[in-house]
C-alpha cells in the first residue's frame, strides 16, 4: 500500500516537475533560437597573433598558425589583461590591441556573398545531386540579374518567403564543402539552367501558381523554370 | 464447616467475578479491536487524503509554473510580434515615400527645361526607385503577387539612369524618351495613390502580421490586397533600352550555335568521343530552354560522376559539371592548362588562350578566350574547371561562347599599346597591355586595349577605347580567402 502510494507520489511530482519544465522551456526556446557565428582567422593571421602572445610572454605553445585551446587561453590573458571582452576570439577589438588588421574585415565582401549561397544552397538542396546543387546557386544569381527580383545576394535570399529553408531557419546550418563548390561554380558563371530564376519539387511543392511556369530542366528532384 | 462454604462462596465470587472481568475483558479486546481497526482506517484515509492534497498540491504548483512558463512564452512572443510588425510598417512608409519621391522627380525631369536639371532629377529619381525595389522585397508579399510592381521599380531604376548617362554623354532626351517618362509619371501616379490609400489602414489597426500569416496562399490578405493594384489600373509601361534589367539584356538571343540537329545517340557518342581517356553516358533527361540540350549522367574515366548538357543543335558539349575530388594534387598548373586547351579545340573553338586563372583548393578554373586578328574576344569566352587531384575535367561551360559568337571583322584601329601606357596613372607598374574585344553596357561590344597594372599590391585593369582613347571600365582584383574576384 505505501509502495504504490510512493509510486503514485513520485508519478505525480515527476509530471508536475515536467509541465513545469515544459512551460519554461517553452519561453525561453524562442530566445535561444538564435544564430551565433564565430569570428575566424586565417593560419597566416593565427601565425602572427601566436608570434605576438609569445614575444610579450601571453603564449608558451608552439607558432604552428592553429587556432588551439592553448592559443585560445592565451588570446582570453591578453583580452583580461588589456581591459577587453573575454571571449577567446580574435575581433576587430583584440585585433587592434594586438596591432593587426584582420584579412576578413578587409576583403570579406565577396567571401559573405559565397558563404551565404552556400548556406542557401546547403539548406535547400543538401540532398540533391552536385549538378542539382549549382543550379540553386544559379537560380538565386539569376535572380540577382532580373528585373522581377531584388538586386543583391542578400536582397534574394532572404525575400519574404522566397526560399522555405529561409523561412523555417535551416538557412543557418553550417554549409558542407559540396554545397561550398556548388556555390562557387555558380559565381564562376555556371548556370546548368540557362537563366531559371524558380524550382520547385514537385513532390512538396505548395504554391498553386509555380505550376503555370515554363520548365526548363530537372535536375534530381528539382524541377527549374523561367 | 461456614467459613469452608463462605470460602468456596467467595472463592466462587471471586471465579464468577474472574470470568465476567474476562468476560468484559474479552469484550473490552474486541472493542478495542474495532476501534483499531476503525483507528487504522482514518489513518488510511488521512494518508490518502493527505498524498491527493500534496498531488494536487503539486499540480498546482506545476499549473502555475506551466502559466508562468507560457507567459514568459507570451510575452516574448508578442514582443517580437510587435517588433516584426513595426518593422513591416516602417518597411511599408519608406515604400510609399519613395514612390511619392519618385513621381516627384519624374515630373520635375518631364516640365524642366535644361538638360543638366533633368539629369540630375534622373540620377535622383534612379535611386528613389531602387529604395522602393529594397522596401517591397522586405514586405511578407507573394513573389507572384508583386512581381510586376518589383519589375517595374527596378526598370524604371535602369531606364532613368541609362537616360542620365545619355545626358551626361552629351545627348537629349528625345521625343520617345519623354513619351516612355510620360506613360512612368501616369502609372507611378495612380500607384501612388493607392498606397498612400492602403497606408491609412494602418490608423485603424491593419496589421501586416495577421494579414499574412503565410506568405505563399490565398490567406496572405496583404499581398492580394496590394496585388490587386496592378489590376485596377496600374498600367505598366514599356521601356526600351539597353541597359541594367532591360528586357533585351533578360532576353539574349543564341547567336552561336549553327549545325544540324543531332540525336540523343548522337550526342552521347560525341560525349564518348571529347572524353579522350574515356567515358560511361547515360542519359538523363532534356533541357528546354534558351538551349535544348540532352542531359547526361557521365562517369569519366577517374569514376568522378559529371552531369553534361550537349546541345541538339550541332551537337556540341555545353556545360560539364562536377564536384571536384579532395587529395593529394597528382598534376601541377601547366599540364591542367594543356588538358584544358586541348579539350575547348577539340570543342571545335580554334585558337584560344587562357586569358584568367584562379585556383581554389583543388580547382584550377580558368577562363579561356578565342582571338582574332590578335584581338582577345571577351564575350566567347569558355570556363573549364580541372581537378588537380584527379587530372580531370571537371567544369565546363561554353555557354557565353555559344551566345555570343559570330564571325566579326575587327580592328585595332590607330591606338598604339605604348601610348596606351603612358595613359595610365603614373603611379603603376604596367604588368601588361593587350587588345581585347569586352562586352560593355550589356548589349555594346567595344575593343579597347587592356592594361594590367599594379600599386602596392593592388591590382588594377584598364580599358582604353581603340577609337578616341576614352577610358570605358576599370576592373579591380580583390583577393578573397576563396581565391581572387574580379569587380
Amino acid at each position: 500500500m505505501k509502495n504504490k502510494l510512493l509510486i503514485m507520489f513520485s508519478f505525480l511530482f515527476a509530471l508536475a516537475i515536467m509541465v513545469t519544465g515544459l512551460g519554461v522551456t517553452q519561453a525561453t526556446n524562442i530566445i535561444s533560437d538564435r544564430y551565433t557565428a564565430d569570428a575566424a582567422t586565417t593560419t597566416a593571421e593565427n601565425r602572427t597573433i601566436q608570434t605576438k602572445l609569445k614575444r610579450w610572454g601571453y603564449y608558451n605553445g608552439n607558432i604552428d598558425g592553429i587556432y588551439g585551446s592553448q592559443t585560445r587561453e592565451a588570446v582570453k590573458y591578453f583580452q583580461r589583461k588589456n581591459g577587453l571582452a573575454v571571449d577567446g576570439i580574435v575581433g576587430p577589438n583584440t585585433a587592434r590591441a594586438l596591432g593587426m588588421t584582420l584579412s576578413s574585415s578587409g576583403s570579406s565582401q565577396s567571401s559573405n556573398d559565397l558563404y551565404l549561397l552556400a548556406k542557401c544552397v546547403y539548406a535547400e538542396a543538401r540532398g540533391e545531386p552536385y549538378t542539382g546543387q549549382v543550379a540553386v546557386a544559379a537560380v538565386i544569381l539569376n535572380r540577382v540579374e532580373n528585373p522581377s527580383f531584388p538586386n543583391t545576394i542578400s536582397g534574394v535570399i532572404y525575400q519574404k518567403g522566397a526560399f522555405t529553408a529561409v523561412t523555417d531557419g535551416q538557412i543557418n546550418l553550417t554549409p558542407n564543402s559540396t554545397a561550398y563548390k556548388a556555390a562557387q561554380d555558380a559565381l564562376n558563371g555556371w548556370d546548368p539552367t540557362y537563366g531559371c530564376i524558380y524550382y520547385y519539387n514537385p513532390a512538396t511543392a505548395t504554391s498553386s501558381w509555380i505550376w503555370s511556369r515554363q520548365t526548363v530542366v530537372t535536375i534530381g528532384n528539382h524541377v527549374f523554370c523561367l | 464447616m461456614n467459613d469452608i462454604l463462605q470460602a468456596k462462596k467467595k472463592g466462587k465470587q471471586i471465579r464468577e467475578e474472574e470470568r465476567e472481568q474476562s468476560i468484559l475483558k474479552s469484550e473490552d479486546s474486541e472493542k478495542n479491536k474495532k476501534i483499531r481497526q476503525k483507528d487504522k482506517k482514518i489513518s488510511k484515509k488521512n494518508k490518502i487524503i493527505t498524498g491527493l492534497s500534496i498531488a494536487t498540491a503539486l499540480l498546482a504548483v506545476s499549473t502555475v509554473g506551466l502559466g508562468i512558463g507560457f507567459g514568459i512564452a507570451d510575452n516574448k512572443a508578442m514582443q517580437y510580434r510587435t517588433d516584426l510588425e513595426n518593422s513591416y510598417q516602417s518597411n511599408f512608409y519608406s515604400l510609399v515615400d519613395s514612390v511619392n519621391n519618385l513621381e516627384t522627380k519624374i515630373s520635375k525631369t518631364l516640365n524642366s527645361s535644361t538638360s543638366d536639371f533633368q539629369r540630375k532629377t534622373l540620377l535622383e529619381a534612379s535611386k528613389n526607385a531602387s529604395e522602393a525595389e529594397i522596401a517591397v522585397a522586405s514586405l511578407p508579399l507573394s513573389q507572384n503577387d508583386i512581381e510586376e510592381t518589383v519589375k517595374m521599380v527596378n526598370q524604371i531604376s535602369g531606364y532613368t539612369s541609362t537616360l542620365a548617362e545619355k545626358i551626361a554623354g552629351g545627348g537629349q532626351l528625345s521625343e520617345s524618351d519623354l513619351n516612355s517618362l510620360e506613360e512612368i509619371d501616369q502609372s507611378l501616379n495612380s500607384l501612388k495613390h493607392q498606397l498612400n490609400e492602403f497606408a491609412g489602414r494602418f490608423n485603424n489597426g491593419y496589421s501586416i502580421v495577421d494579414s499574412s500569416m503565410d506568405i505563399d496562399s490565398s490567406s496572405n490578405e496583404f499581398s492580394r490586397s496590394l496585388a490587386s493594384l496592378k489590376d485596377n489600373d496600374v498600367e505598366y509601361p514599356t521601356m526600351i533600352y539597353d541597359g541594367p534589367f532591360s528586357d533585351s539584356v533578360v532576353n539574349s538571343k543564341v547567336k552561336g550555335l549553327s549545325g544540324d540537329n543531332v540525336t540523343k545517340a548522337e550526342a552521347e557518342q560525341n560525349i564518348e568521343k571529347y572524353f579522350k581517356s574515356g567515358a560511361n553516358a547515360t542519359f538523363v533527361s532534356e533541357t528546354k530552354g534558351k538551349f535544348n540540350t540532352y542531359n547526361f549522367n557521365v562517369t569519366n574515366a577517374n569514376d568522378e560522376m559529371l552531369f553534361v548538357q550537349v546541345s541538339k543543335v550541332g551537337g556540341y558539349i555545353l556545360t560539364i559539371s562536377g564536384a571536384g575530388a579532395d587529395g593529394e594534387q597528382k598534376i601541377d598548373f601547366d599540364e591542367a592548362k594543356n588538358i584544358a586547351l586541348d579539350f575547348v579545340k577539340n570543342n571545335g573553338i580554334e585558337g584560344a588562350t587562357v586569358v584568367w586563372s584562379d585556383t581554389i583548393a583543388n580547382d584550377v578554373y580558368m577562363n579561356i578566350a578565342p582571338s582574332t586578328n590578335g584581338i582577345v574576344l571577351y564575350p566567347d569566352l569558355v570556363k573549364v574547371k580541372i581537378n588537380l587531384a584527379s587530372g580531370s575535367i571537371v567544369g565546363y561551360d561554353a555557354t557565353s561562347y555559344f551566345t555570343n559568337h559570330t564571325d566579326r571583322t575587327l580592328s585595332k584601329g590607330s591606338l598604339s599599346l605604348d601610348s596606351v601606357k603612358e595613359k595610365v596613372p603614373s603611379k603603376f607598374t604596367i604588368v601588361e597591355a593587350r587588345y581585347v574585344l569586352t562586352p560593355l553596357d550589356y548589349n555594346r561590344e567595344v575593343i579597347c586595349v587592356e592594361v594590367k597594372g599594379q600599386d602596392q599590391g593592388n591590382t588594377y585593369y584598364f580599358y582604353y577605347n581603340v577609337e578616341n582613347g576614352n577610358l570605358e571600365n576599370v576592373l579591380k582584383v580583390i583577393k578573397t580567402d576563396n581565391g581572387n574576384l574580379l569587380m
